[in-house]
């Protein structure tokens, strides 16, 4: 598509979705409420898609699009809320956004703090967006060459890259938790011959796990049981005044806004890490290369914009794997690919052949969403900031009673509560243990992927292994995936310890 | 992370990998009994099509990073053998069962067996009182009643087939229910001087089941888990206005 067509695609999507009203209210409304569920502690981005997943199965799919990405982009802002205002970071990803947000508010400039991140968020992804419509064609077109070996292997490397980077204990925990999920993913009848594994003659299992349960189970009964058994509260809030956009420090910072968003882009690309990562990376960045240093930590509003920007811009790059491989860049974008799938829409190589306008109409719907956030961010901070009061004692059983909704309106079956309390259960172990749960998720989703394109590669070489050292990209992953394992091996650090000793002596 | 919550986690992944090691070999043992090379619904079987080779895989792979673990863990374990562990509050523990008691007790209790109306306020009711109230004595006695009266609920459910007249009935008992929990923990809230959680409780779980189970069922038509006393007569009128409204 040239690049005429694709403009008068947008325009003409973001016309059709502006002149509806009710698209515009649950524009508002969406992102509205991913900012709250961004500001409680406790609640994510990807619990709020999860939940807004089953209210959006009777919509159209431009109208569920704008509600689930307007809830994502508002809620990855949503977490800095708190984190300048009472130093509690509403989501990690916001994490980073505490060391310098929380000084300025309490230096009485939590107004100026609040303008700089929301305007930061909106740039941050904007310049994600941009990235995302260049690049996804590209990629795209390069997947279009990818056959079931590549697929298979490309699974493998997503649960592998993720585990490794997610896990905040040893790097075999996060394998561990990918593989899980890859082992949940084969009960069921499986995809080629139809035969039963692991059903033990329960007809509930022979469709396999549904993904929604298991995602709300997993992220949402979690965070309720860890917020409440820890007794986590909020602190304090600190009064802030107006909200200003404040251009005249963003201009300055508009090498620290560049380079923080292609960090986020780049960040959000990986499949299975996210926003949190980024935030830290980029703030990391900006203070080595800052000339003044030792002001990180102490109110700086180069840290604020830096660790805002990248998480935001982490949107686009998140988005790119998933729409253009199927896989997704972050733990919300793995629950925008099970929505996505609910709405007959399969991510993939295949959807620039499918739909070639689906790309465009999802970049205007980000464009409005984002549009949204800093609108809802400018004027309607002091009524998030009211909700916010209302203790977690009181707000998470409403959020348990939504996960019990949630998990059973889509496929109206009770068995898939049962299932959510399962392995949301089993998810609170694994994170108590330090598993993250971000791989296991993703091993869910892509293990019906991985499993057929293992299969189907091998049907077509006839068992023949060789395909997978002749391809040229089957070769990068393999290189890719046998580095990543090698790397974390014992007796890798050992050799790179001994030859770098040699040097030294 | 300090040396004694270090020492206990190695620990726990200790055990942790025992388990997936047990629950990988049997996953194995159970994949070898699926059709690898056999006839099975009329396709003929080569290993590399057979529904057995990606959990065979997979299991290993589980098999072999849960020995690594337990190996890492072991030698950590041997090493750090003067450092001890740390202990979690039994308050902190309590406070887990009565949770995970609520989660669910709602989801097989009340759920399959109640009109999700009154099913969804006695739960928000309960556990905003339990937790709100942050008191370990009303936690205690809170996860007693309602472990008991959901596993009798559990049983009933997962052993008798019921009619919609017993179905109605056990609505019924749950409104018996519902209103002596009202009254119990009225009479414990004044006790312990604390009326203001007990009246923030009723009405937050009020509110939320006046505007969820209406938006849900009427507004997109979600079919709640169970339909009984309240819900029923709410769609009913639903369908009573509407017909007015059209024949107006």
């Amino acid at each position: 598509m040239d690049i005429l067509a694709s403009f008068s695609v947008f325009g003409s999507t973001l016309l059709s979705l502006l002149s509806s009203p009710t698209n515009l209210m649950i524009l508002m409304g969406a992102s509205f409420f991913g900012i709250i569920f961004g500001a409680l502690p406790g609640l994510t981005a990807t619990l709020g898609v999860a939940l807004l997943t089953t209210l959006t199965y009777g919509m159209d799919v431009n109208t569920a699009l704008i509600a689930l990405l307007g809830l994502y982009v508002g809620a990855i802002y949503g977490g800095s809320y708190p984190s300048i205002l009472i130093n509690i970071p509403g989501t990690a990803a916001a994490a980073a956004t505490a060391l310098d947000g929380f000084p300025l508010a309490q230096k009485g400039e939590g107004g100026r703090a609040l303008g700089l991140t929301t305007t930061a968020s909106l740039i941050g992804t904007l310049l994600g967006i941009l990235v995302l419509v260049i690049a996804a064609p590209l990629v795209a077109q390069m997947a279009l060459q990818f056959t079931s070996f590549e697929f298979f292997l490309l699974a493998l490397f997503g649960i592998l890259i993720s585990g490794t980077l997610t896990s905040p204990d040893l790097v075999i925990k996060g394998w561990i938790a990918g593989l899980i999920g890859l082992g949940l993913s084969t009960i069921g009848r499986d995809p080629l011959q139809f035969f039963p594994r692991f059903t033990f003659d329960m007809p509930d299992l022979d469709q396999g796990l549904e993904v929604v349960p298991v995602l709300i189970g997993a992220f949402g009964i979690p965070q309720v049981i860890k917020a409440l058994r820890n007794r986590e509260s909020l602190g304090v809030m600190k009064q802030f005044g107006r909200i200003l956009p404040e251009w005249k420090t963003l201009f300055k910072n508009r090498m620290n806004i560049a380079r923080s968003s292609m960090i986020g882009i780049g960040i959000g690309a990986v499949p299975g890490i996210g926003e949190d990562i980024a935030g830290w990376v980029s703030y990391g960045a900006a203070k080595n290369t800052s000339k003044h240093p030792e002001t990180f930590g102490k109110g700086e509003p180069q840290g604020i914009i830096a660790s805002e920007t990248a998480n935001n811009a982490c949107i686009g790059g998140a988005l790119i794997p998933l729409l253009t491989l199927g896989i997704p860049g972050s733990p919300p974008a793995a629950m925008l690919l099970g929505a996505l799938m609910l709405h007959g829409i399969t991510p993939g190589p295949m959807i620039v052949v499918e739909s070639p306008n689906f790309l465009i109409e999802v970049t205007a719907i980000l464009v409005l969403c984002s549009i949204a956030m800093w609108l809802n961010g400018m004027f309607l901070a002091k009524q998030v900031v009211k909700v916010l009061q209302i203790p977690a004692s009181i707000f998470l059983p409403v959020v348990t009673l939504m996960c019990i909704l949630g998990s059973y309106a889509l496929g109206l079956n009770i068995f898939n509560l049962y299932l959510m309390v399962i392995v949301g259960v089993f998810a609170y172990f694994l994170d108590e243990m330090k598993y993250p749960i971000s791989p296991l998720v993703i091993g869910v989703i892509l293990g019906p992927m991985a499993d057929e394109s293992l299969r189907r590669a091998l049907m077509v070489s006839e068992g023949d292994l060789m395909p997978f050292i002749e391809r040229p990209i089957c070769i990068a992953l393999i290189s890719i995936i046998v580095l990543i394992v090698m790397t974390k091996a014992p007796f890798y650090q050992q050799c790179k310890k001994s030859f770098f000793s040699l040097f030294k002596k | 992370m300090q040396p004694e919550q270090l020492m206990t986690l190695r620990r726990a992944d200790m055990r942790t990998a025992s388990i997936l090691m047990i629950v990988s070999a049997f996953a194995i043992i159970e994949s070898l009994s699926f059709p690898l090379t056999g006839n099975y619904a009329g396709v003929q079987n080569v290993w590399y099509v057979s529904p057995a080779l990606f959990p065979i895989i997979i299991s290993c792979l589980v098999f072999l990073c849960g020995a690594a673990l337990l190996i890492k863990s072991i030698i950590f374990i041997k090493q750090n053998a003067a450092i001890g562990t740390a202990k979690e509050s039994p308050a902190s523990w309590w406070r887990f069962f009565v949770l995970v008691s609520l989660i669910a007790g709602q989801v097989y209790g009340f759920v399959p067996l109640i009109d999700f109306a009154l099913s969804s306020f006695i739960f928000l009711f309960v556990f905003i009182f339990a937790f709100y109230s942050d008191n370990s004595t009303f936690q205690k006695r809170i996860f007693a009643i309602w472990t008991v009266v959901c596993v009798l609920l559990a049983s009933v459910t997962f052993s008798t087939n019921l009619t919609d007249e017993t179905r109605s009935l056990f609505d019924w008992t749950a409104l018996v229910f519902i209103v002596c929990m009202i009254v119990t923990l009225y009479k414990w809230a004044k006790k312990s001087e604390q009326l203001k959680v007990w009246k923030v409780s009723w009405k937050t779980a009020l509110i939320v089941t006046l505007v969820v189970c209406p938006v849900f069922r009427l507004g997109m038509l979600v079919p709640l888990p169970t339909e009984g006393i309240v819900i029923n007569p709410m769609v009913d009128i639903k369908y009573v206005v509407r017909d007015f409204w059209r024949e107006m």
